[in-house]
């Protein structure tokens, strides 16, 4: 990927706006999540190192928070709207709909590595309902007025779009 | 160039003209102002390109700029008539806006002597009424407009427009007052929290001011974790300056130089509204170094959250600015003593803030003639589930539900019938039908047992079963519990557990004794908010809807029909014309029959989709009970 920042770089950018204090902790971890689509090992240590801090003060928050993952995620992100409007309007059955679809188990990452199912708090388009979040290729798009078929057209569209990208990599 | 008072002054002259147009409810001749609804939500259901997108292309390409100016603006709050377009002068709205030829209609439409465009206007689930001028659909009519008077009004990446539309002269005003007298004249105006807890912003802010400790912080509360809750990020996004201009003055007023604005990594539109919003105040010297020549300076910073609900809890909030995990810790100290970095902090809702700003503007004599004596102003509520219509509905304190409900909202859909309301999300409640009448305000919804919040309404049908609305929310609360105290941590896990029993029907007569036992305990025994709050939907449908919960038990029913374990679905053999598409849409093959044959459901394959029952053309798919079926 053309300019990504190293985590180096990333930890360095944010210390030099802020200092050396651990208010960057937050926004160096959701840029490395951004960029790599996970938190690599390496990387909280070496944001520990320069913090000066024990790296079970960066594990502890990186595995706090929703957003942060251990593990790599896949290529797409799909995030089913879990809010109160979502689910009695019907989000439960888009999950499934969804887990169906990408032949996963439950909410996860498919073995090809291409999608990652996961449900999201409220987005707030409460009035639009059921809603789900794709994030590609650095994108993020929201459907809403869901339907399972709707659902399933949305993932098999992006299936078809990868796989004609891929021809040409 | 950097303002002064006077360039202040200068600037409202010049745009108060582009503003007061947007705000004429009648036709004139002239030129257009189209208005394209840039909230989150409209973009969610519009087509291929943004509504803005749409317009701009076709008036650059016909060459029409003289006679049609299209702006972008914030939240037009009638989100489920969306993507949502209006005109001015006259307000005509123009709903479902998705494609170029809907735009190049309305175009040509408001350029000419007739400007409705057949199809593309609210039409009332009532009275079937089709209405075209903004102000006269319900929706709008009976609502207030103060916090959102300029969101979906003003473009919210233009400062002087905010200032046209009367913006930054809360601030200043604040200015050349003593900070003393500006806490006095918010504490005057009766201001409570809008985040739902509803405490005196005067007050908090006289304890920040007289606590020891520098710097001083202040931070907007942008974290809104309530599902079915999103005013505050309308608000954001739709009229950035106004939070950054009541920040400010919350800044000046504790002896603050440095603000925060919190907000969830899940409103990444907001966030980069509010970074735009706060560089360009910088460059006009509305922010950062001596604010209009007066010598006060205050920076802002927008911090995004990473995903958890108890992050907005103040004390959570705050841990999480500092890197760490999100876990409340016990007050006092409260965060006015001792808060971000062990120092002076005040955390204020957004919706606040913007209340502060207008305050500061207006004065505190005008905000107490909305509302109630002791819930003085308006509250924006975002209004979801079975309405006719939904959206954003701001109307002042003490207003009757039911307004919100069946007169804005038009009540549920043909074919459905109120049943409750859930008001104040994960630590509100569930009122019935028969308290409609009771007024919104901090006191009355905490009688009734449900409260404020921050102002969720999910209007509730006789689809939805209270019991699995309660497990619901225990399961959200559940999830969220930052794990610190016993009782939430491990209260909330058996509460779920128990709930999870009786929506399968396996539910005893003791667990419902149990259940409202833990509930008591898990209120008064946990740490935070979160876990005091968390059993409020179990507490309230339990008042009001025991009988669900005891049909679960004894029957094995679900009378909402909506808990999987206990129902099943079912051809009625005569409505079948074996039409063949349930069989065919079926994921797992579970229908069995043959053209023009009756079709039957094999109740051992059904995974319950609910998909035959959505494509059948008969409505020949019905739900039954799964235990004593006939």
């Amino acid at each position: 990927m053309p300019d990504k920042l190293t985590y180096e770089e990333i930890v360095k950018k944010h210390i030099e706006r802020k200092g050396r204090t651990t208010e960057v902790i937050l926004p160096v971890l959701e840029e490395i999540q951004e960029t790599y689509g996970y938190l690599p090992r390496e990387a909280m240590e070496y944001l520990a190192d320069v913090l000066k801090v024990s790296p079970a003060v960066i594990y502890s928050t990186a595995t706090f928070y929703h957003f942060f993952s251990l593990e790599p995620k896949g290529e797409v992100i799909i995030r089913v709207c879990r809010g109160t409007a979502c689910h009695v309007m019907g989000s439960g059955i888009i999950m499934n709909e969804l887990i169906d679809e990408l032949g996963l188990q439950g909410e996860g990452t498919t073995p090809d590595g291409k999608f990652t199912l996961e449900s999201v708090g409220c987005i707030g388009c409460c009035s639009t309902g059921p809603n789900m979040v794709v994030i590609k290729d650095g994108k993020e798009e929201i459907f809403g007025y869901l339907t399972p078929q709707k659902a399933r057209e949305v993932v098999k569209k992006i299936k078809e779009q990868i796989q004609s990208q891929g021809v040409g990599v | 160039m950097r303002y002064t008072f006077e360039t202040l002054e200068k600037i409202r002259d010049e745009y108060k003209e582009r503003i007061e147009i947007r705000r004429k409810r009648t036709l004139e001749p002239g030129k257009k102002y189209i208005l394209t609804c840039g909230g989150t939500s409209c973009l969610s259901i519009g087509g291929e390109k943004p509504t803005y997108q749409l317009f701009k292309e076709i008036v650059e390409k016909e060459g029409l700029e003289d006679k049609v100016e299209v702006i972008n603006v914030g939240c037009m709050r009638m989100c489920s008539e969306g993507p949502l377009v209006a005109m001015y002068p006259g307000g005509v709205l123009y709903t479902k806006v998705k494609d170029e030829e809907t735009a190049k209609q309305i175009i040509d439409a408001a350029l000419s002597e007739n400007p409705y465009v057949d199809g593309h206007h609210y039409k009332d689930p009532i009275t079937g009424e089709v209405i075209y001028h903004m102000w006269d659909i319900p929706f709008f009519k009976y609502q207030e407009s103060v916090v959102l008077e300029r969101v979906g009004l003003i473009d919210p990446t233009s400062i002087e427009e905010y200032i046209g539309a009367g913006g930054y002269f809360g601030l200043a005003r604040a200015l050349q007052m003593s900070p003393d007298d500006v806490i006095q004249e918010v504490y005057d105006s009766g201001l409570r929290g809008r985040g739902g807890a509803g405490f005196p912003t005067g007050l908090k802010w006289k304890f920040a001011r007289q606590a020891q400790g520098e710097p001083k912080y202040v931070i907007a509360n942008g974290d809104e974790g309530d599902p079915g809750a999103y005013m505050n990020r309308a608000e954001m996004e739709g009229a950035p300056f106004a939070l950054i201009e009541g920040l400010t003055i919350a800044g000046y007023a504790i002896g603050a130089s440095k603000g925060y604005i919190y907000t969830r990594a899940e409103y990444p539109l907001a966030a980069h509204l509010l970074e735009h919003a706060i560089k360009v105040a910088k460059e006009k010297g509305l922010l950062g170094e001596n604010i209009l020549g007066t010598g006060f300076s205050f920076d802002i910073e927008v911090f995004k959250g990473a995903g958890a609900f108890v992050c907005g809890e103040e004390t959570a909030l705050i841990a999480s600015i500092e890197g760490k995990a999100g876990r409340p810790r016990p007050r006092p100290p409260f965060p006015a003593q001792k808060g971000l970095f062990g120092k002076p902090t005040i955390i204020n809702n957004v919706e606040t803030l913007i209340n502060v700003a207008l305050i500061m503007e207006r004065g505190s004599q005008w905000f107490k003639q909305l509302g109630t004596d002791r819930s003085p102003g308006t509250k924006v509520f975002a209004l979801a589930g079975s309405l006719s219509v939904s959206g954003l509905a701001e109307v002042s304190l003490g207003t009757p539900i039911k307004v919100l409900l069946e007169d804005i909202g038009r009540g549920a859909p043909e074919g459905h019938t109120l049943k409750a309301v859930q008001l104040g999300g994960p630590s509100g409640g569930c009122v019935p039908t028969e308290h409609f009448d009771a007024p919104i305000d901090y006191e009355s919804l905490g009688s009734l047992g449900a409260i404020m919040g921050s102002g969720g309404v999910i209007a509730l049908d006789e689809t939805s079963c209270m019991v699995d609305v309660a497990k619901f929310f225990i399961e959200f609360t559940k999830n969220e519990s930052c794990g610190q105290c016993t009782p939430c941590r491990d209260g909330l896990v058996e509460m779920y557990d128990i709930l999870e029993r009786i929506t399968q029907g396996k539910g005893t007569m003791e667990d419902l004794e149990k259940l409202e036992k833990m509930a008591v305990t898990v209120k008064n025994t946990s740490l935070c908010g979160l876990g005091q709050t968390a059993p409020g939907p179990v507490l309230s449908t339990l008042r009001y809807f025991k009988d669900e919960y005891i049909a679960h038990i004894e029957e094995k029913k679900c009378p909402a029909k909506a808990c999987l374990p206990l129902i099943e679905y079912y051809i009625v053999p005569e409505a079948c014309k074996g039409c063949t598409i349930c069989a065919k849409n079926c994921p797992v093959n579970a229908i069995s029959g043959e053209p023009g044959k009756v079709h039957v459901i094999d109740p051992e394959a059904c995974v319950k989709c609910g998909t035959c029952m959505a494509v059948c053309p008969f409505d020949a798919v019905v739900k039954i009970d799964a235990f004593g079926k006939e």
